[in-house]
């Protein structure tokens, strides 16, 4: 685990380091500007709740309020949109080539030749681009976090289940699962171009599916019945029709 | 040839599997999507509807909910799978032709085989490029279909989805080969060539088709009323949106316009004179303001009754498509040729 092995890892993988490093940085700096455009509008707490709609003439104070919002909708909502998938599409990006590309160039049995045991000429060639990932990742968590303070001055605004792996911690392991799971696949298959669709099909189904599917078990064990205040007031982190007919719903609270 | 077919298939076969899968299961879900939709019976005959709302019968409105159930989810689906599949099969299948053996070095071999490394490079792309028309024409003629089929609810293509079906579909599909072929080569690697592909393709089809349309829409965009009845005849008036404009058609106006555009100042002074000031009141609810908005209203609804609207008629969107085909295959059969040189004058490794 020398400098040397890093450097050539890095060497070997600058195309997909250079791509993760300008994806991560351009994250971490959208967020950042973003949650700085939303802390430059001052908005009174007043005039939250004088602001009934952008229809007809607005005072200064629901002009704050209109601008704040257009803020929110526009550069916060992309953002988070991409949040969604580029975190872990960083993390396939990374993790693919490690094994995958010499495996593919076939340069892997003198390379092995050459280390005693395998599973330390991996940990040569992981521990790098690993670092890479959980730094940018880091980052990117502290940023994401920061546009999440921004938002949550509102009292329009709350935590969302839907946005709980778009920021902090939670969006380190997304860059996480992509790498490793890149990884395995870039083992597995042997190649970088199938390795990279078949871990981004993999990556694609856990965040549509699977990863829901576990916040939302998790949830279930902190549900409880909540009034119609309690669902416009916060304190509330996501909302389910549990039963078919109850159209009113369950409201998932904080524990 | 067979034997560079078969050499191609040998090489690029996960390639191939991989893009038939797609292309495939896309094709028959977008074949049950439109049988679905034709099973439920629709007719012309549930049109218009009323000024509340509801369809020529009660059946009617009973298909119109099956109609909006199906395509609202899977019907969903298969558009955006329409919209997508095309271009990234396309990727998939272009990006190994050369990067791949550029990238295992056996470039040098296999070019000094062949008399001509242009002769190389269409012994490797000619097989891929069958695959791919065979692939994409198969889904364009599902697509199109698709989409006729939902015309039976009168809901049409919008000018986002001119590639979902049809010659179009095609086009966009050879387009994403063309640069994959091109990027693969120049950067003699699979994984970065489909990243850098994938962004080249993703910025045509979004910023650049974009681009191109909105030139086509201010070019082909003429003035209509914007009273009309669109939402009861379900047949939609226009394609694309341009601008608004209120217009006094009793006064001559500039070029192509229906009139002078209307000066919203003398309302203002018309109501000043007529009702006097409004009164102070941001909720509109007192008394007094409601008898001077009585008074106003009457002049300031002169106004929003001569609004117009500059859009494109549906009838073009014909032209949109063949457009957009012919942009695509421009694009695509340039990479194409672009790839010649570059294999011609590049190291093997």
């Amino acid at each position: 685990m020398s400098g040397r092995a890093a450097w050539l890892t890095i060497k070997m993988h600058r195309f997909e380091v250079l791509i993760a490093v300008a994806l991560l940085a351009l994250m971490g700096v959208s967020a950042w500007v973003v949650a700085a455009h939303m802390n430059a509008v001052t908005v009174g707490p007043e005039c939250w709740s004088q602001w009934e709609g952008s229809v007809g003439r607005l005072n200064a104070c629901q002009q704050a309020v209109e601008r704040w919002l257009d803020i929110n909708e526009h550069e916060s909502g992309q953002l988070t949109g991409f949040m969604g998938l580029l975190p872990a599409a960083v993390g396939v990006v990374l993790g693919v080539p490690i094994v995958a590309r010499e495996l593919e160039l076939r340069t892997v049995s003198f390379a092995w030749s050459l280390q005693g045991i395998r599973w330390r000429w991996l940990l040569s060639r992981l521990w790098p681009l690993l670092v890479i990932a959980i730094v940018g990742g880091v980052l990117v968590g502290f940023a994401t976090t920061e546009l999440r303070s921004a938002r949550l001055v509102s009292p329009f605004e709350a935590d969302s289940m839907g946005d709980i792996a778009r920021q902090g911690p939670v969006l380190l392991t997304r860059v996480l699962i992509g790498f490793g799971i890149g990884l395995l696949a870039g083992s597995l298959v042997g190649r970088t171009l199938p390795a990279f669709l078949v871990a981004g099909l993999l990556v694609a189904a856990w965040i549509m599916f699977a990863g829901p599917t576990i916040e939302r078990s998790a949830a279930l064990s902190h549900v409880s019945y909540a009034t119609d205040e309690a669902l416009s007031g916060g304190g509330v982190i996501g909302y389910a029709s549990v039963r078919p007919l109850d159209w009113l719903g369950e409201a998932y609270r904080e524990p | 040839m067979s034997r560079a077919v078969w050499l191609t298939w040998k090489m690029h076969r996960f390639e191939v599997i991989a893009g038939v899968l797609l292309i495939g299961l896309l094709a028959i879900s977008a074949w049950i999507m439109t049988g679905h939709i034709t099973s439920l019976g629709l007719s012309d005959a549930c049109w218009p509807r009323d000024a509340d709302g509801n369809y020529a019968t009660n059946a009617c409105d009973s298909l119109m909910n099956d109609f909006y159930s199906i395509t609202s989810s899977e019907g969903g689906f298969v558009r955006i799978g329409l919209a997508l599949v095309a271009p990234i099969v396309g990727l998939i299948l272009g990006v190994p032709i050369v990067a791949r053996e550029l990238e295992l070095r056996t470039t040098s071999f296999a070019w000094s085989l062949q008399a001509s490394r242009s002769h190389w490079l269409a012994s490797r792309a000619l097989p891929m490029l069958l695959v791919a028309m065979v692939a994409f024409v198969v889904l364009g003629i599902m697509g199109s279909m698709f989409f006729d089929t939902l015309a039976v609810g009168r809901q049409g293509a919008a000018l986002t989805e001119v590639a979902s079906g049809g010659a179009a579909l095609v086009a966009r599909g050879l387009m994403a080969v063309g640069v994959a072929l091109l990027v693969g080569a120049l950067t003699g690697r699979t994984m970065p060539a489909f990243i850098i592909a994938a962004i080249v393709v993703v910025a045509w089809s979004v910023m650049g088709v974009t681009m191109i349309q909105a030139q086509l829409s201010h070019g082909w965009a003429v003035w209509t009323p914007s009273n009309d009845d669109s939402w009861q005849t379900g047949q939609l008036g226009y394609i694309a949106y341009v601008d608004h404009g209120n217009f006094d058609t009793t006064k001559p106006g500039e070029d192509g316009q229906p009139g002078a555009r209307f000066d919203f100042d003398t309302l203002d002074r018309e109501a000043i004179a007529t009702c006097g000031n409004a009164p102070d009141d941001d909720s509109g609810e007192s008394a007094e303001f409601r008898a001077w908005a009585d008074c106003a209203d009457p002049i300031y609804q002169r106004g929003n009754d001569a609004g117009w609207n500059l859009t494109v008629p549906a009838s073009r969107y014909g032209d949109y498509v063949a457009v957009d085909t012919l942009a695509s295959l421009l694009v695509g059969g340039l990479a194409i040729l672009l790839t010649f040189p570059v294999v011609a004058r590049r190291r093997p490794s």
